[in-house]
């Protein structure tokens, strides 16, 4: 703790208590340490007592050295209340020395404003230190002073003047400024230039504190312009920069009066002899040429004469300063900014920026900074010239200094475009590797932005997310990773090789959290696509996954020894889903999650108990409530708006994890919940991801008196755990529900459903109905499923833009073969084509022209025979060709997602 | 100042009032003050006064390696616990940067422009949009003008541990701290730069010091300081 201390001996704490009882503490100010001197020590001892020598030591602890300043302090404030005359300013010293290590020291403002009321001038000088130091412009006390400035600012003495001048410029409030301008004023004319020159610093402060005091410095400011002496000529030259910002008249005023003498002031001083009062590494005061340029700035901008009034001087000094040294530099730095912002002069635009390219290859990491600040202002001037210098910006993301990386990524991040994303952003993932920890998060959440803002195509993003995620996954924020699966989600031929891709990276390493939650919702969505290498494109290599390794991986996702709880409850989610796909794994998959009902999370035990009940009692809710989520809504729109609007406002939780309280249902049934997305849509959207079936607003005939939102509430409640629905509402739900079908012979489909809300009176009636109770509830309806046969969802086959097909599935009890589809399309001439081993047999549709805005359907049924019943599941193209607004579409689309066993 | 800031302050200085005749307890009525304070701290390093308008320098920092805190000056207005703060989080961000690295620092939307001499690091505090090559001569201006001062760069940095400097000014202990002070209150005025020139910095404090002298001169001399500590 102690500063002046050379070394520090090491005692036990033994003997540490001996000497403590040998010599009681006696508290010594450390900080008179270096007294310890044989010579010194002498001269304190006539100062001081003898015994504090002897304790001359130093404060080893904080604890220590507060004690020893409480001593002082209690010194000082004794000295201050016996109105000691002789050691007011030895008491300030300390006091400031005390102030200095962060201790208050509030009780010695009002020593300063005595000292300052003194005549002498070492008690004036100590007091206005102290003042300036003790005390800020906050403080009250500071009205009291004022008087004291005021005589002060009158005084014979110019050097008691400085003193005020320098005490008001550092610390002046908007009352004193007020008070004392008339005095400034008064000294900007005085004798000797050095008040001159203070006097201007200070007009800075008042006017900066009360602009409407900005015209009487006008003239004043003008007339120092004038100035031979350095000193007063500099401080001259910022009075005016400030008064130019400040008042809009001062600017106007300058701007004719001055510009052509500051010109000259300037050229003068570039071509002036060497001057060894002011010379500074070869340049004659270097600190009046950036001030100069500084006000040519504010009076260039935005005036075309003025602008080319400097034109030449600025090409001069541009090229005739000399940048081999620091000085030098910063003339060419301020004068490359004033170049930057006055009007337009070609020439001198490409000059400034080959300056800040000759910067940005200099050896000297500071004026490499400086290039690359410049450069951000100059992007918009001149983006073009800027791209020039991008290999150069790129080098410097890779530096080994921090600050420098962080600027250059900034403006590496500014500077890329459509054209130069793919091999920009290659450098920074490549980068990524070998970067600090400290600097990832930074360049991971660029990476994710630049991806997503002007990414090409969705195989582009999702392999650069992918490279991302398994660089830095732990650095990626929520929303990146969660938009990276609506992406994957909505791009339905990359699901194959996204989910491949995944695994992949995943047997690499499942270090990266969120490479691991987003391999696990794959798996656990596409794992048949995994296993049966579906959707493979030509660059991929040929991986064989059995059913087995993708359990497997979920399985090692579960028990990393790392994983955290939203990556455990997505695996849970995603080994539920698997049950279904992969019958043969399904004992391995329900002991897996079996395990977890022990866990000592709420959530994982939750889970765990829900999944296995759903895995032994409700095969038949089994497969539309473990159908492949849909991000609809989504679907729509080309790459990047969906990437950036699902990041921007939607905030996604694919796998529903996190919120059970706020969506228990998307908890329970692992659905998408989108909370941003119109409410309209939403509820929509929770019904069809939940049971499979297509309830947009659009299919439901006005027969339903709710809303579809107030049905969804009521199924949200309906599965949620213990609370109780209104029955009247329970009732518009099952109106919603059969109201999906109008034709009534497939009713069938809804077998589940239909049972479902059969019982919702049983569910309102015991009000804290658990969730167990209601799943159990399924238990009283097999006759009819036997009748009817499995019920399948509806599913979206297609949807675009502009239409919307839905299927409604149906078998014919005793007919396994032959599938019913009923095609509802919302928003026509559809063609549909399947592989051989079907027959398809097409009905005529029921109209041919859709009304707009959704408000209206078409229906079409179709006969599908399948005479592979069992071994091979539907497929279907579907080639819809409509007119609309009198232009002909033609769209096209494969609906693969039919459930396995039609 | 919002009307609420201005009962705290008048709370506070109440305190410190009584705090006077308390004596012995003041560590607590300190500690509920600064507690005080804690409300009052504006969060980002831009101050609401100054976003009114913009400083050159807003502070001066000197700090030695192992952190210590040698000299303050402060152009904007910070309150004692943000100058703590401030002067905390800038230690340890300055000085862990290794050598050979840029002097720039960004912090809190401003930026510090800090350079070390032997074992002090001299730092300052600057807008985004200023000039930060200018500042880091300015901080060289003022280094060789103590050294001029002082007598050689050396020494320049045992100002602050007086082994060698006290044998030629034992007027009191800090005296050379202040003044480093008083030669940066020359140099700078609210945070501008006032003086191109090294002599005639040198010159104004010179003066002024042997004004101080001859003051001194005039009402007190060793003898009379040995007779007073004896009494």
């Amino acid at each position: 703790m102690n500063p002046f201390s050379s070394g520090t001996r090491l005692r036990s704490d033994q003997e540490h208590d001996e000497r403590k009882r040998q010599h009681p503490p006696v508290y010594y100010p450390y900080f008179l340490n270096f007294l310890y001197d044989r010579y010194l020590k002498l001269l304190y001892l006539l100062l001081q007592c003898r015994d504090m020598i002897r304790a001359i030591r130093s404060c080893k602890t904080a604890a220590e050295e507060r004690a020893v300043v409480r001593k002082e302090c209690a010194a000082i404030r004794a000295a201050i209340s016996e109105n000691d005359q002789d050691y007011r300013h030895r008491n300030l010293a300390k006091l400031m020395f005390i102030h200095m290590l962060g201790y208050p020291t509030h009780f010695g403002q009002m020593e300063c404003l005595k000292l300052i009321a003194s005549s002498g001038f070492p008690e004036k000088r100590i007091g206005y230190l102290g003042l300036m130091l003790l005390l800020d412009e906050r403080q009250e006390v500071l009205m009291l002073v004022t008087n004291s400035l005021k005589q002060d600012l009158n005084h014979s003495n110019q050097y008691i003047i400085g003193l005020a001048l320098c005490a008001l410029g550092n610390i002046c409030s908007a009352e004193m400024a007020r008070d004392l301008a008339p005095e400034v004023e008064r000294l900007l004319q005085f004798r000797d230039p050095n008040i001159r020159k203070k006097a201007a610093l200070c007009s800075i402060r008042i006017i900066k504190k009360v602009p409407d005091l900005a015209e009487n410095f006008i003239n004043p400011a003008a007339s120092l312009l004038r100035e031979k002496h350095h000193g007063v000529l500099i401080t001259g030259v910022q009075l005016c920069t400030d008064l130019c910002k400040v008042s809009s008249e001062a600017l106007e005023y300058f701007r004719e009066k001055c510009t052509e003498g500051l010109v000259k002031t300037l050229k003068d001083m570039a071509n002036s002899p060497y001057a060894p009062e002011y010379d500074i590494a070869g340049i004659t005061d270097p600190f009046l040429h950036i001030r100069l340029l500084k006000l040519l700035r504010i009076l260039g901008q935005g005036d075309a004469d003025a602008s080319d009034c400097m034109n030449d001087i600025l090409a001069q000094v541009a090229t005739k300063i000399e940048s081999n040294k620091n000085a030098g530099n910063a003339i060419l730095y301020e004068c490359v900014g004033t170049i930057m912002s006055i009007e337009d002069n070609g020439g001198l635009r490409v000059l400034a920026i080959n300056i800040l390219g000759r910067f940005l290859s200099n050896r000297d990491n500071n004026i490499r900074y400086v290039a690359l600040n410049m450069l951000m202002k100059a992007i918009t001037v001149d983006a073009q010239a800027v791209q020039r210098h991008r290999a150069t910006i790129l080098e410097c993301v890779k530096d080994s200094d921090a600050s420098i990386r962080k600027k250059a990524l900034d403006l590496v991040y500014l500077l890329v475009n459509e054209s130069n994303v793919k091999p920009l952003t290659k450098e920074l993932i490549e980068y990524l590797e070998a970067s600090e920890q400290e600097f990832k998060g930074v360049l991971t959440a660029k990476i994710c932005s630049l991806v997503e803002k002007f990414s090409p195509e969705k195989i582009w993003y999702i392999d650069q997310m992918l490279k991302v995620l398994s660089e830095a996954g732990n650095f990626v924020k929520d929303e990146v990773w969660h938009a990276l699966i609506v992406v994957i989600s909505n791009a339905s031929d990359l699901h194959g090789y996204s989910v491949r891709a995944l695994y992949r990276a995943f047997q690499t390493s499942t270090e990266q959290e969120t490479l691991v939650r987003v391999a696990v919702w794959c798996i656990g969505e596409y794992g048949d696509m995994l296993v049966n290498n579906v959707g493979m494109l030509d660059i991929e290599e040929p991986i064989t996954v059995t059913e087995y390794d993708a359990v497997d991986a979920l399985e090692v996702s579960i028990k990393r020894h790392n994983a955290d709880l939203t990556t455990k409850a997505m695996a849970l989610i995603a080994l539920l889903k698997l049950s279904s796909r992969f019958p043969s794994c399904s004992e391995r998959i329900k002991d897996i999650i079996l395990q977890n009902k022990r866990s000592f999370v709420l959530e994982l035990q939750q889970r765990s108990i829900e999944f296995n009940c759903i895995l032994q009692k409700h095969q038949n809710i089994r497969m539309p409530v473990l159908d492949e989520a849909t991000f609809s809504g989504r679907r729509a729109g080309s790459l990047p708006t969906s990437v950036s609007t699902s990041t921007g406002t939607a905030r996604n939780l694919p796998n529903g994890i996190a919120k059970p309280a706020a969506a228990p249902v998307a908890d329970l049934l692992d659905l998408s919940s989108d909370d941003a997305p119109a409410l309209s849509s939403f509820g929509g959207d929770f019904l069809q991801d939940l049971l499979g079936v297509d309830l947009s607003p659009a299919s439901a005939p006005p027969g339903t008196s709710q809303p579809p939102k107030a049905g969804t509430d009521v199924l949200l409640d309906l599965l949620s755990i213990g609370t109780s629905p209104p029955a009247q509402s329970s009732s518009s739900a099952s109106n919603i529900l059969s109201s999906i079908q109008d034709d009534k012979a497939s009713l069938a489909n809804l077998n589940g459903l239909a049972s479902l809300t059969s019982l919702s009176p049983n569910a309102t009636s015991a009000s804290p109905a658990p969730v167990m109770d209601l799943l159990d509830g399924f238990g009283p309806s097999p006759q009819k499923k036997e009748e009817n046969g499995p019920a399948y969802p509806s599913l979206v086959a297609y949807e675009s833009s502009t239409l919307r097909m839905t299927f409604n599935i149906s078998k014919q009890p005793g007919n396994p073969e032959t599938t019913l589809i009923q095609a509802i399309f919302t928003n026509l001439s559809p063609n549909a084509a399947v592989p051989k081993f079907l027959q398809l047999h097409l009905d005529p549709a029921s109209s041919n022209t859709l009304p707009a805005s959704g408000n209206g359907s078409i229906t079409q049924s179709m006969k599908v025979t399948n005479s592979q019943h069992g071994k091979k599941s539907l497929v279907m193209r579907i080639r819809i060709a409509y007119k609309i607004n009198n232009k002909d579409v033609l769209e096209e689309g494969q609906v693969s997602n039919f459930p396995r066993d039609l | 100042m919002s009307e609420k800031e201005k009962q705290k302050r008048s709370t506070s200085s109440y305190s410190s009032d009584l705090e006077l005749k308390l004596g012995l307890h003041q560590d607590l009525k300190l500690k509920i003050k600064l507690h005080f304070y804690v409300a009052v701290l504006p969060l980002s390093g831009r101050l609401e006064s100054m976003s009114l308008y913009v400083l050159q320098i807003h502070f001066v920092l000197l700090i030695s390696r192992q952190g210590k805190v040698r000299l303050t000056k402060w152009y904007s207005p910070y309150s004692q616990k943000e100058r703590t703060k401030v002067i905390r989080e800038l230690s340890g961000l300055i000085l862990t940067r290794g050598p050979k690295l840029c002097n720039f620092v960004e912090w809190r939307g401003l930026r510090v422009v800090y350079k070390r001499y032997a074992s002090l690091y001299f730092c300052m505090c600057i807008d985004e949009d200023d000039n930060e090559l200018e500042i880091l001569e300015i901080i060289h201006h003022y280094v060789e003008v103590l050294d001029r001062y002082f007598g050689s760069v050396c020494e320049l940095d045992l100002i602050y541990n007086f082994h060698k400097i006290i044998y030629k000014c034992f007027n009191f202990w800090s005296c050379l701290t202040l003044k480093a002070y008083f030669i940066l209150d020359e140099l700078l005025i609210a945070g501008e730069l006032q003086e191109p020139s090294k002599r005639t910095i040198a010159r104004l404090v010179a003066a002024q010091d042997s004004l101080v002298e001859s003051a001194k001169e005039q009402t007190s001399s060793i003898t009379s300081i040995i007779a007073q500590a004896a009494k």
